[in-house]
C-alpha cells in the first residue's frame, strides 16, 4: 500500500512547479498552463484522501474541477486572445490594469 | 396674624400691560397719531398704570391693614414650577414691609413717570422708554411681592433686564450699550450666589415659601438650618446667607460687585434716579430685612455684612470727594448710602435699614431728579466744573436740591438725621458676634468709625456739589447760558414733591428719646414689628436684633442716643461748613491747594481706585484668554487636531500605503497570495489546538467538552498525519502521539490505514472499493 | 390601538412624494406643498397634546403590529411624557423651518423641502418608536436628509462638514447597533428563547454589570456624540456654521434633543446599575462642557459658530439633568430640551435673517442694527435671554429644576454634588457674557457698516415664522403648567422604575447571565435602601450632617468597583 505521504509529495511537488510557474514567467499562455498544473496538483490530493476514507466526496470533487478547468482553460484563452488582439503580446506585466 | 385673599397680581399686572401696549404700539402711535398725541397716549397709559398700582396699593393698605393688627394680603396666583416635591407657586404676599415697599416703589415711580414726560419729551423713542419704565415697575413689584425665594429672583432679575436695557437705552452710544452689558454681568455674578443659597436652603427646608423657612428658622439655634453643618464647619444658614449676600452685593452695589452702578449713570437720568437710586439697588437690602430670620441665624454673615456695608460706605464716599460728573458723584454717593443700609441689616437693626431705604428713596430720587433738570437745563453736559449760578436761572431746582442735600448730610430735622442716627445709633450699642474672632466691641467700634467718617465725606461731597452746580458764577459757555432750558411744572411738581418728603419723612422714625418733647410713636418700627418679631426672639448667641431697652421709652441708655445725635449732626454740618468755604464760589484755589497736598490719594480717588482696570486686569482679560486658548489648543488643536483629524488622517496615510501595494501587477499579487498562504500554513501549524482539532465548546450543562464538529478531525478520523520535507515536519494532524509528546523523537511517516468506520451502507458500489 | 402617531409617521413621507413628483422648476410651489403638508401634520399632532391623560407616566397611543416576527421585531410606536413635547416641537419647527426657507433656498427648491419632510419623519420616528431596531432605523434615517441639507445647500464648506457629521454619527450608532443586539440575544437567553426587539419587553431585563457597562457606554457613545458631549462635540460648530438656516434650526431644535432623549429613553433605563456609576462620568462631561462652551462660545467671531458653542454649554445642563436620576432633573431635562429647542432655534433663525441679508456671519460686520431693525432686535433679544435663562422665559424653569435635581438629589459621588452644580451656575455667568456681548456686537453702538444703513426690517413672513416661538418662549416661562404636568408623572416613574431596577441589578450583581426582573423583584421592596446600602448615602443633607468633612468625603462603605460582588448577595450562577 502506498502511504497517503507519497501521494501528498507528489501533490506538493506539481503545485510548487504550477506556482513557480505562475509566478516568475511572464507569458500569459505558460501561466495559463501552469495554473492547470496546480489544479491538478489539488485533484490528486482530493483523490488519495478519498481513496483513503473510501468515500467518493473527493473523487465527485476532483471531477468537478476538472471541468471547471476546462471552462476555465477555455475562457482564458479566449481572453489571452483578445489581450493579445489589443496589445500584440502576451507579456502578462504589461496588463495593469487592475490597478485602476 | 390676619391672612385674606386679595387680588394683589393687579399691582403688578398693570404696569405690566402698560409695558406691552408702549412696546408693541408705541412706535405706531407715534407714527400714525403724529408725534404729539402720540406721546401723550404713551405716557398717560404709563402713568395711569403706575397711579394705578399706588392707588391699588395704597387703598389695599389702609382699608385691610392699617389699623387692623397684622394683617397679611395672600394671592395664590397659580401654580408655576411643579415637578415631584417641588412645587414654586406664583404666589404675592402684601404684608407690613412689601406694603412699604411698593408704596415706595409706586409712589416714587409714579413721580418719576412724570418727570420724565418733560425730560424724554423730544426722545424719538419715547414709547419704548415708557415701556421699559413700567416694566421695570412691574418686575420691581414682583420682586417685594414675591411669597417665595424663587418669584423674588423672578423679580430680582427682571429688574436687571430692564435696567439693562434702560441703561443701555441710547444703545447707538457704544460705551453706553457697554455699560448696560456690564450691570447686568455684575448682577449675574450676584445671581449666581443667590442661586446656590436658594439651593441649599431648600435642601434643607424642603421649600423656598418664606413662611415655611420662618418656620424653619424659629426655632433659633435648635434649628436644622444651624446644626447641619457644611464644608468648613460653615452651618447651612451661614453659607446660605453668605451666598444670598452675594446676591445683594450685585444688586445693591456693595464691594466687590459696585462697579457697575456708576457706570449705569449712562441711562436717561429719571431712570438713574427710579432704578439706580430709589428702587432697584435697595431690592438687597429688602431681601435681608425680608428673610432677617434666616440671616440672624448666621452672626458670621451679619458680621461680613456690616463690615461690607461700612467699608463700601466709606469707600464710596471718599470717591465721591473728586468726581466732577453730576451723576457720578451722586452715583458714588448711593452705594455709600446702601453701605449705610448694610451696615444696619448687619447689625440686625432691620427696622433702621428699611428706614433709612425710605427717606434716602425720598432724597435721592430728588437729587437724581434734580441733577436731570440741571443736565437738560445744560444741553447735556454732566461736568459740574462748567456749571455754576444756576441758581439764579433755577430757583426750584436749587430750592429742592437744597433740601435734598441737607437731608442726605443729616442735618436736623430733615429725613436722613433720623434715618442715618438710627443706623449709627444701632451700630453703636448693638452686638454683631463672633466674626472671625473679633469681639463685639471690635467690629461695632470698626463699623462705627467707618460710618461717622463716611457720612462726614457725605455731608462735604453733598455740598460741593450743589455750591459747584447752583452757587459762584456760571462757569460754562455763553450760548448756554443764554439759551438755557426754562424749568417746566411737570419736571418740578415732582421734585416739590419729593423734596416735601425728604423733610418730614423723619416723622417715619421718630426717635424714642425725643418723646419727651414731642410724643409720637416709631411709625415705621411698630408697623414692620411683626416682619421681624421671630428673629427678635432669638437669644444668646445669635441675638442681633434691636435691645429692648431702645423699644421703651425713659431708657437708661438717653444719653448715648442723645450724644449719637450730637456727634451725627456736628460732622453733618462740619462737611457743610467745610464744604462751602472752599466750593461756595465756584472752585476755589484752596481746594486746588488741598489736592496738590493730597497728591496720590487724591488721585486714586479720582480714577476710582482703579477698581475697574484691576477687574480688567485681574477678570475680563483671563476669562477671554482662556476662551481663546481653549478654542485654539482644546478645540482646533487637541480634539480636531489630534483627535478627529488624527483618527481621519491615519487612516488616509493607511490607505496610501495600502494603494501603493495595488499596482495592478498579477504576480506580484499571487506573491502575496502564497505569503498569506503560508503564514495562515504556520499559524495552524503552530497551534496545536487547531492542528489537533482540539476545539473545546461547552455542552447544555455548561461543562466544556471537545466539540466533535469543528476542525480537521473529523476529516482525519483518528488517523495522524506528519507532512515533512527535508526533516522539517510541514504538517502534523491528527490525536498527540503519546509516545512522542516527551520529546522530538523521529517522525514516522503516516500510513493510508483503513479508517474505524465501517464503509457506508449505502455505497457498496464504491468506484475505489477497497484497495 | 390608536393610528394618529402612525399618520404622524406616514403624511411627511406623502409629503416628500408628492413634492417629488412636482415640477422641477416650481420651487415656490414646493415650498407651497412642503408647509401645507408641515402644518397639517402639526394640526394632527395637536390631539396628542390635548388628548393626553395627565397623571399618566406610561405610554400613549400606543400602536403595536408585528413586522418582522421571527425575530420579534415589531411595528411598536407610543409617546410619553419624555416624547410628547419634543414630538410637537418638531411637527412646529418643520413647516417653520420650510417657509423661513422660503427665499433662502431657491436652488434645488423641491428637493430640499422633500428632504425636510423626510427628516421630520425621521425625527418624529426615532422620537416615538418602542421598538429598538425600528428606533434605529429611524435615526439612521434621519442622517441622511441632515446630510444632504448640509452638504447641498450649506455654505462654503458644506461638504467637508456634512462628512464630518456623517462620520462621527455612525461610530456611535454602530457601537449602539451591536448593543442592541446583544440585547436582543440576552433577553433570547433569560426568557428561554424568545426573541424581542420590543422596548417594553426588554426593559423586563436584568444584565450581569459587565454587559451592563458595556451596553451602557455603547448607547451613551452614540447619544453623546448626538448631544454632543464635551469632547465629541467639535461636529457640532462646523455643521451649525455650515448648515442652512432651516438645517442649523431643526439640528439645533430636535436632533440634539434626540441625544438626550435616547439617554432618558433607553441608556438609563436599560442598563440601572452602569447608568447609576456612568452618572458620575456624564455629569463631569456635561459641567465640563458647560464652562468650556461658554468659554469658546466667548471668543467666536462668527455668529452662528457662537450660537453652535453656546449648544454645547447649554446641552450639558440637560445632561447634567438626567444624570441627577431625580424626578426634578428628569422633568428639568427634558423641559430645557424644548427651552433649548426653542431659543436656540429662533437664534439661529435670526442670524439667518442677517446672512440672508447680508451674506455673511462675522459679528464684526454687523453692529447697531437695532435702529434699522427694531422688531428683529426684539425678537432677538427675547430669544437671547430665553437662552440665558432669565426667570419668567423658558430657560429659567428647565434650569431650575435640573440644578435643584443636581443638587439635592445626587447620585453623584465621583465629584459631590454641590461642587457640580456650582461650577454649572458659574456657566450661567457665562452664559449671560457671551450672548450679551453678541447682542451688543449685532445690535447696539452706531452704524459702521454703510451696507447695514439700509436693512430691511423683518418682512411679514419672517415675523409670522418667529412669532409662534418667540411666544412660546414667553408662555413656557410663564405658565408651564401645562407642559410640566404632561411630562412629570414619567419622570416620576422613570425614577422609581430606575431605582427598581437597580436595585435588582446590584441583587443580580454576580450572576454572568441575565434574567428578567419578575425574578428579583420580590427582593428589591425598598431599592432606596439597598442603594443606599451599597453606595451610601448620597444625599446632600446626610453627606453635609457630617460635621467640617472634606470635599470628596465618601461614605465609610465606599462603593464596590463594577461588577464585583459584595457579601449577602446572590449565590454565583455560574463558577469563574
Amino acid at each position: 500500500m502506498i502511504p497517503i505521504t507519497h501521494f501528498l509529495y507528489l501533490a506538493f511537488g506539481l503545485f510548487v512547479i504550477g506556482l513557480l510557474g505562475v509566478l516568475l514567467r511572464r507569458n500569459v499562455l505558460i501561466v495559463l498552463m501552469s495554473v492547470e498544473l496546480m489544479l491538478n496538483a489539488a485533484n490528486i490530493v482530493l483523490v488519495a484522501f478519498s481513496r483513503m476514507h473510501a468515500n467518493l466526496d473527493g473523487q465527485v470533487l476532483a471531477m468537478f474541477t476538472i471541468a471547471v478547468a476546462a471552462a476555465e482553460a477555455a475562457v482564458g484563452l479566449a481572453i489571452v486572445v483578445s489581450i493579445f488582439r489589443s496589445r500584440t503580446g502576451t507579456d502578462i506585466d504589461d496588463l495593469s490594469l487592475l490597478r485602476d | 396674624m390676619n391672612e385674606t385673599e386679595f387680588n394683589l397680581h393687579f399691582i403688578p399686572l398693570f404696569p405690566l400691560l402698560g409695558a406691552v401696549f408702549n412696546l408693541l404700539f408705541g412706535r405706531l402711535l407715534m407714527r400714525s397719531l403724529g408725534d404729539r398725541l402720540g406721546r401723550e397716549i404713551i405716557h398717560l397709559v404709563a402713568i395711569g398704570a403706575v397711579a394705578f398700582s399706588c392707588f391699588f396699593t395704597t387703598q389695599a393698605l389702609f382699608s385691610t391693614m392699617v389699623g387692623h393688627g397684622y394683617v397679611r394680603l395672600i394671592d395664590t396666583v397659580y401654580p408655576w414650577i411643579m415637578s415631584g416635591d417641588v412645587s414654586i407657586g406664583f404666589d404675592l404676599v402684601l404684608d407690613h414691609l412689601s406694603g412699604v415697599m411698593c408704596l415706595v416703589i409706586t409712589g416714587v415711580g409714579l413721580l418719576i413717570h412724570i418727570f420724565s414726560v418733560g425730560y424724554m419729551a423730544h426722545d424719538p423713542d419715547y414709547g419704548r422708554y415708557f415701556g421699559y419704565l413700567n416694566l421695570f415697575c412691574a418686575a420691581m413689584l414682583i420682586l417685594v411681592l414675591g411669597k417665595n425665594l424663587v418669584l423674588t429672583f423672578v423679580g430680582w432679575e427682571g429688574v436687571g433686564v430692564c435696567s439693562y436695557l434702560l441703561i443701555g437705552f441710547w444703545f447707538t452710544d457704544d460705551a453706553k450699550a457697554t455699560a448696560g452689558r456690564k450691570a447686568f454681568i455684575m448682577n449675574r455674578i450676584g445671581d449666581f450666589g443667590f442661586i446656590l443659597g436658594m439651593l441649599l436652603i431648600y435642601n434643607v427646608v424642603g421649600s423656598l415659601d418664606f413662611d415655611a423657612i420662618e418656620r424653619a428658622c424659629a426655632s433659633g439655634e435648635s434649628s436644622l438650618l444651624v446644626t447641619t453643618t457644611t464644608y468648613g464647619g460653615f452651618t447651612i444658614a451661614t453659607l446660605a446667607t453668605l451666598l444670598l449676600f452675594l446676591g445683594c452685593t450685585g444688586k445693591s452695589a456693595q464691594i466687590p460687585l459696585f462697579t457697575w452702578l456708576p457706570d449705569a449713570m449712562a441711562g436717561p437720568t429719571p431712570v438713574s434716579a427710579l432704578i439706580h437710586a430709589a428702587t432697584m439697588v435697595t431690592a438687597g437690602v429688602y431681601l435681608i430685612v425680608r428673610m432677617n430670620f434666616l440671616f440672624a441665624l448666621a452672626p458670621v454673615t451679619m458680621g461680613v455684612i456690616a463690615i461690607v456695608g461700612g467699608v463700601t460706605a466709606l469707600f464710596a464716599a471718599t470717591i465721591g470727594i473728586t468726581q466732577n460728573d453730576i451723576k457720578k458723584v451722586l452715583a458714588y454717593s448711593t452705594v455709600s448710602q446702601l453701605g449705610f443700609m448694610f451696615m444696619a441689616a448687619g447689625m440686625g437693626a432691620w427696622v433702621a435699614a428699611i428706614f433709612h431705604l425710605v427717606t434716602h428713596a425720598f432724597f435721592k430720587a430728588c437729587l437724581f431728579l434734580g441733577s436731570g433738570a440741571v443736565i437738560e437745563a445744560c444741553h447735556h453736559n454732566q461736568d459740574i466744573r462748567t456749571m455754576g449760578g444756576l441758581k439764579e436761572k433755577m430757583p426750584v431746582t436749587a430750592g429742592t436740591f437744597f433740601v435734598s442735600c441737607l437731608a442726605i448730610a443729616g442735618i436736623f430735622p430733615f429725613a436722613g438725621f433720623f434715618s442715618k442716627d438710627e443706623i449709627l445709633l444701632h451700630v453703636q450699642v448693638n452686638s454683631a458676634n463672633g466674626l472671625f474672632g473679633v469681639g463685639d466691641a471690635g467690629v461695632n467700634t470698626l463699623v462705627y468709625a467707618l460710618g461717622i467718617v463716611a457720612a462726614l465725606c457725605t455731608s462735604f461731597y453733598m455740598f460741593r456739589l450743589y455750591y459747584l452746580t447752583f452757587g459762584g458764577k456760571f462757569r460754562g459757555d455763553h450760548h448756554t447760558w443764554h439759551h438755557h432750558v426754562r424749568e417746566q411744572w411737570i419736571m418740578s411738581l415732582p421734585l416739590v414733591i419729593l423734596a416735601g418728603l425728604a423733610t418730614v419723612g423723619g416723622l417715619l422714625g421718630w426717635p424714642h428719646v425725643f418723646h419727651g418733647a414731642i410724643h409720637m410713636p416709631h411709625v415705621l418700627e411698630e408697623w414692620l414689628e411683626p416682619i421681624v418679631a421671630t428673629s427678635s426672639h432669638f437669644a444668646g448667641n445669635l441675638d442681633v436684633g434691636v435691645r429692648p431697652e431702645f423699644l421703651h421709652e425713659g431708657h437708661v441708655a438717653a444719653g448715648k442716643e442723645l450724644t449719637g445725635m450730637a456727634i451725627g449732626l456736628a460732622i453733618g454740618i462740619a462737611g457743610w461748613v467745610f464744604a462751602r468755604s472752599l466750593y461756595l464760589g465756584g472752585p476755589s484755589a484752596q481746594a486746588e491747594g488741598y489736592a496738590k497736598r493730597l497728591g496720590p490719594a487724591y488721585k486714586a480717588s479720582l480714577a476710582k481706585y482703579w477698581v475697574d482696570e484691576i477687574y480688567d486686569f485681574l477678570i475680563v482679560r483671563p476669562v477671554r484668554v482662556i476662551g481663546s486658548l481653549l478654542y485654539q489648543v482644546a478645540d482646533m488643536l487637541l480634539v480636531d487636531g489630534v483627535g478627529v483629524q488624527g483618527v481621519s488622517g491615519s487612516v488616509g496615510l493607511l490607505g496610501r500605503v495600502v494603494k501603493g501595494l495595488h499596482n495592478g501587477n498579477v504576480r506580484r499579487y499571487l506573491v502575496a497570495l502564497l505569503f498569506g498562504f503560508a503564514v495562515l500554513l504556520g499559524v495552524i501549524y503552530l497551534n496545536p489546538s487547531i492542528s489537533r482539532g482540539d476545539i473545546m465548546q461547552k455542552d447544555a450543562s455548561g461543562e466544556r467538552v471537545l466539540d466533535p464538529d469543528i476542525g480537521l478531525r473529523r476529516t482525519l478520523g483518528e488517523q495522524k498525519v506528519k507532512v515533512e520535507l527535508f526533516g522539517i515536519p510541514l504538517l502534523r494532524l491528527g490525536p498527540e502521539d503519546d509516545a512522542n509528546a516527551g520529546g522530538p523523537g523521529p517522525m514516522r511517516p503516516g500510513e493510508i490505514a483503513r479508517p474505524n468506520l465501517p464503509p457506508p451502507a449505502g455505497s457498496p458500489d464504491a468506484p475505489g472499493g477497497q484497495p | 390601538m390608536n393610528h394618529l402617531l402612525t399618520a404622524l409617521l406616514v403624511l411627511p413621507i406623502v409629503g416628500a412624494l408628492v413634492v417629488a413628483t412636482l415640477p422641477k422648476a416650481e420651487t415656490k410651489l414646493a415650498h407651497g406643498v412642503g408647509i401645507a403638508f408641515g402644518v397639517l401634520e402639526f394640526l394632527i399632532s395637536i390631539p396628542l397634546a390635548t388628548g393626553f391623560e395627565l397623571g399618566n407616566g406610561g405610554m400613549q397611543f400606543e400602536t403595536n403590529i408585528p413586522w418582522i416576527s421571527e425575530f420579534g421585531i415589531n411595528y411598536h410606536v407610543g409617546i410619553d411624557g419624555f416624547s410628547l413635547w419634543i414630538v410637537l416641537l418638531t411637527t412646529l419647527l418643520t413647516p417653520l423651518c420650510i417657509w423661513g426657507a422660503w427665499n433662502s433656498i431657491e436652488k434645488r427648491g423641491a428637493e430640499f423641502v422633500a428632504a425636510m419632510l423626510v427628516l421630520e419623519t425621521g425625527m418624529l420616528g426615532a422620537l416615538v418608536a418602542l421598538d429598538l431596531i425600528l428606533f434605529f432605523t429611524f435615526w439612521e434615517l434621519m442622517l441622511v436628509p441632515m446630510y444632504l441639507i448640509i452638504g447641498v445647500w450649506g455654505s462654503e464648506q458644506r461638504v467637508a462638514a456634512a462628512i464630518k457629521f456623517f462620520i462621527y454619527t455612525m461610530v456611535g450608532s454602530a457601537l449602539m447597533l451591536a448593543a442592541i443586539i446583544y440585547l436582543a440575544v440576552a433577553h433570547w437567553q433569560a426568557t428561554g428563547g424568545v426573541w424581542t426587539f420590543d422596548l417594553m419587553l426588554l426593559d423586563d431585563l436584568v444584565l450581569p454589570p459587565q454587559a451592563q457597562a458595556l451596553c451602557f457606554w455603547a448607547f451613551v457613545a452614540s447619544f453623546a456624540i448626538k448631544v454632543p458631549l464635551f469632547p465629541v462635540h467639535t461636529w457640532l460648530p462646523d455643521a451649525h456654521t455650515q448648515a442652512p438656516t432651516p438645517g442649523s434650526v431643526i439640528l439645533a431644535g430636535v436632533l440634539l434633543k434626540l441625544g438626550t432623549y435616547g439617554m432618558l429613553r433607553f441608556a438609563f433605563p436599560l442598563f440601572p446599575l452602569a447608568a447609576g456609576e456612568g452618572a458620575q462620568i456624564l455629569a463631569l462631561l456635561a459641567i465640563i462642557g458647560i464652562i468650556y462652551g461658554a468659554l469658546v462660545a466667548y471668543v467666536q467671531t462668527d455668529a452662528k459658530r457662537l450660537v453652535a458653542y453656546s449648544s454645547v454649554s447649554h446641552m450639558g445642563f440637560i445632561v447634567l439633568g438626567i444624570a441627577s436620576v431625580s424626578t426634578q432633573g428628569f422633568t428639568g431635562a427634558t423641559y430645557q430640551s424644548l427651552a433649548h429647542g426653542l431659543t436656540t432655534g429662533a437664534l439661529f433663525m435670526s442670524i439667518g435673517i442677517l446672512y440672508e441679508r447680508r451674506h455673511t456671519r462675522l459679528i464684526s460686520e454687523f453692529g447697531g442694527l437695532a435702529k434699522v431693525m427694531p422688531w428683529f432686535t426684539a425678537f432677538f433679544m427675547i430669544a437671547m435671554l430665553g437662552s440665558a435663562g432669565l426667570p419668567s422665559l423658558v430657560g429659567f424653569v428647565g434650569e431650575f429644576l435640573i440644578v435643584v435635581g443636581a443638587f439635592t438629589e445626587g447620585g453623584l459621588t465621583l465629584v459631590q454634588a454641590p461642587v457640580l452644580v456650582t461650577i454649572a451656575a458659574v456657566g450661567v455667568i457665562l452664559g449671560a457674557v457671551y450672548l450679551l456681548f453678541l447682542f451688543q456686537r449685532l445690535m447696539f453702538g452706531p452704524i459702521t457698516n454703510p451696507k447695514n444703513e439700509g436693512l430691511k426690517d423683518l418682512s411679514l413672513r419672517e415675523t409670522f415664522v418667529f412669532l409662534p416661538v418667540i411666544l412660546l418662549i414667553i408662555v413656557m416661562g410663564v405658565y408651564p403648567k401645562p407642559f410640566l404636568e404632561r411630562i412629570d408623572p414619567t419622570s416620576q416613574a422613570a425614577v422609581a422604575r430606575f431605582q427598581l431596577k437597580r436595585c435588582a441589578s446590584i441583587k443580580h450583581s454576580l450572576a454572568e447571565v441575565p434574567t428578567t426582573l419578575d425574578t428579583l423583584v420580590e427582593r428589591c421592596a425598598e431599592p432606596e435602601k439597598v442603594i443606599g446600602e451599597t453606595y451610601g448615602d448620597q444625599r446632600l443633607s446626610t453627606v453635609m450632617a457630617t460635621p467640617a468633612e472634606p470635599a470628596q468625603a465618601e461614605p465609610p462603605d465606599a462603593p464596590p468597583p463594577e461588577g464585583q460582588p459584595k457579601p449577602g448577595d446572590d449565590a454565583p450562577k455560574g463558577a469563574h
